[in-house]
């Protein structure tokens, strides 16, 4: 954070850069300071519509992050933001950061308690992720794919077994989760399956394959006129 | 003097806000002032100027939705098992909770979470919702001269927008995206119930102090207008009110591009509606004048001031600022203290508006 307006973002022109400026129609060539060329004020124009496509770029970024990246609860939210705090409070407008935190991240998985009393080794649980943390782009620095892991806790009702059992989660691709548990010296398996972003992918795709039918209807009608 | 029209890009405050909808209060309230002044009346804004909307509350809106949906099998799947064995998480299922109510039609969910939101890392895509919508129109009107209009949350997201955009010498060697203060300089900003230094507290982005959103040499603007009420709670933090002591910018610039309004014309419960703040001519005549260059001689001035203090609701200010006076301000409050504030004023405002309407009928 900058404290006192002395602090100036100077980005120091390269010595071409200027030179170009020069041509264009800078002060140098005995414009009037307030009155810019039509070559300065065409820069101008072509200049903001690149800041403006690639901060469409970015934007592209932010949503896929949204969108693809593991669902994130508010507690998830405020989580990451202090802990990427450093990547958002650069001094210019950033795309999202690379990892996603959790805490206290509730989810559904499917678990296999072996040791559990017949009828009740395989089923629904509750699993509670206490800390986590998610490369969700493919920039991903351990596979190449999205990755993840967590402190997880699982709590499901077994007879035969304790029904809270602790252990690691491991998260693949922003949608799949593999874990193991220990219940009072009992292992369980488990994995889930984000089924909402599943949904919501399909959504997306959907609304995707929408737009470009609309695109390519207009494209011939404005043709056609 | 450009015969071209100039361009305003509004920027609306917390809530949902359907394409066109702020437009629309920025168009009624605008021409409802028009209207009062002679010779203006048959004006309308929207053939004057062109309008354009910067939005970002779909970005609240989804995150909202998505959270909540999310939820739903959980918190269902959690409160079974909390009845069934007494040893769910109880806190992870109070949280859960109040994840599936984020999208219910509340004024906490639908306006105050904004604010928290915005303090998050949605913020920072907020912020390039509204960067490349600007940056859009920079490069649509290259010639025309550029407004921006903020309300509410709108000022803190134009403000640290602005901040993270401009830069000087921008485009030439840095390789970040950003629009430069001379060449892409708006003509100016309007900072209505400005908040920006309040949220400046909440995400730690830059003071607006020290930011690039001044009208002085190396800031991003050729002038600036900071509007509050005197009884809208919502500017009473950490309120953004420089010295014109050269801390902030050199004399003459402040004196020449600076303008700080206070409104304080009470004519509805709600001191902190838009409309309620473009009406007063405290606002609308400098409004008009720097927008579409219109400006009533002075007898007309105090004319319509004369008549809109007398549209007033009688003893009005006085007793909402008696009831205000009950709430708690401090420089260094929290945004929890603000929420409970801002609660407070709700209660007080609401309350006051039943008594209105029982006077009225």
């Amino acid at each position: 954070m900058r404290s006192h307006p002395e602090w100036r973002r100077r980005a120091r022109p390269s010595p071409t850069v200027l030179v170009a400026f020069c041509l264009l129609g800078g002060p140098a060539f005995g414009q009037a300071a307030d009155k810019p060329s039509a070559a300065v004020e065409s820069a101008a124009v072509e200049s903001a519509a690149e800041v403006a496509s690639r901060l469409d770029e970015t934007a592209a970024e932010w949503d896929e992050f949204l969108t693809s990246g593991r669902s994130q609860t508010p507690l998830d939210l405020m989580l990451t933001t202090m802990l990427e705090r450093r990547h958002l409070r650069r001094e210019y407008l950033v795309g999202p950061p690379i990892r996603q935190w959790s805490l206290l991240h509730p989810g559904l998985v499917v678990e296999r308690v072996s040791d559990a009393a017949p009828g009740h080794q395989l089923g629904l649980s509750v699993a509670v992720e206490w800390i986590g943390v998610n490369w969700w782009s493919e920039r991903s620095p351990l596979f190449g794919v999205p990755f993840g892991v967590s402190l997880t806790t699982v709590i499901s009702n077994r007879l035969g077994t304790s029904s809270v059992g602790h252990g690691v989660s491991l998260h693949f691709d922003n949608r799949y989760s593999l874990g193991w548990s220990n219940r009072d010296g009992v292992d369980g398996y488990f994995l889930s399956i984000d089924l909402l972003k599943l949904v919501d992918d399909r959504r997306r795709r959907l609304e995707r394959y929408r737009q470009r039918l609309e695109r390519g209807q207009s494209g011939r009608r404005e043709s056609s006129e | 003097m450009s015969a071209e029209k100039h361009v305003v890009v509004l920027v609306h405050g917390m809530g949902k806000h359907p394409p066109g909808d702020f437009r629309r209060r920025f168009i009624g309230a605008v021409n409802a002032a028009m209207r009062r002044y002679r010779g203006f009346e048959d004006k309308k804004i929207e053939n004057l100027v062109v309008i354009e909307e910067a939005s970002y509350d779909a970005i609240f809106d989804e995150a909202r939705e998505r959270m909540a949906r999310r939820s739903l099998s959980v918190y269902d799947r959690l409160a079974r098992i909390d009845a069934l064995t007494g040893r769910g998480p109880g806190l992870v299922l109070k949280l859960a909770n109040i994840e599936r109510r984020l999208d219910r039609d509340e004024y906490l969910y639908t306006h105050l979470l904004d604010v928290v939101l915005y303090s998050t890392l949605l913020g920072a895509r907020a912020r390039i919702e509204v960067g490349r919508r600007l940056a859009r129109i920079m490069a649509d009107y290259p010639t025309r001269k550029i407004h921006v209009v903020a309300y509410s949350l709108g000022t803190a997201v134009v403000h640290d927008t602005l901040d993270l955009l401009y830069r000087e010498n921008a485009g030439f060697s840095d390789g970040v995206p950003g629009l430069d203060v001379d060449r892409h300089r708006l003509a100016s900003v309007w900072m209505i119930a400005n908040v920006s230094r309040l949220m400046a507290s909440v995400t730690g982005l830059t003071e607006p102090y020290a930011s690039l959103v001044r009208p002085a040499p190396g800031g991003c603007t050729d002038s600036l207008f900071n509007v509050r009420h005197k009884l809208d709670v919502f500017t009473w933090f950490r309120r953004f009110e420089p010295a014109n002591d050269e801390s902030w910018i050199p004399r003459e610039h402040y004196e020449r591009a600076y303008v700080s309004i206070e409104t304080s014309a009470v004519r509805q419960a709600n001191t902190h509606d838009f409309a309620n703040y473009i009406e007063s001519p405290e606002v609308s005549v400098p409004l008009l004048r720097r927008l579409v260059r219109l400006s009533p001689d002075q007898a007309e001035t105090d004319r319509v001031a004369g008549e809109y203090r007398k549209s007033e609701i009688p003893g009005a200010f006085d007793e909402l600022l008696e009831a205000l006076s009950e709430i708690r301000v401090t420089e260094r409050a929290t945004l929890t203290e603000v929420a409970i504030a801002v609660r407070e004023y709700r209660q007080i405002v609401e309350h006051f508006r039943v008594q209105l309407d029982a006077v009225a009928s």
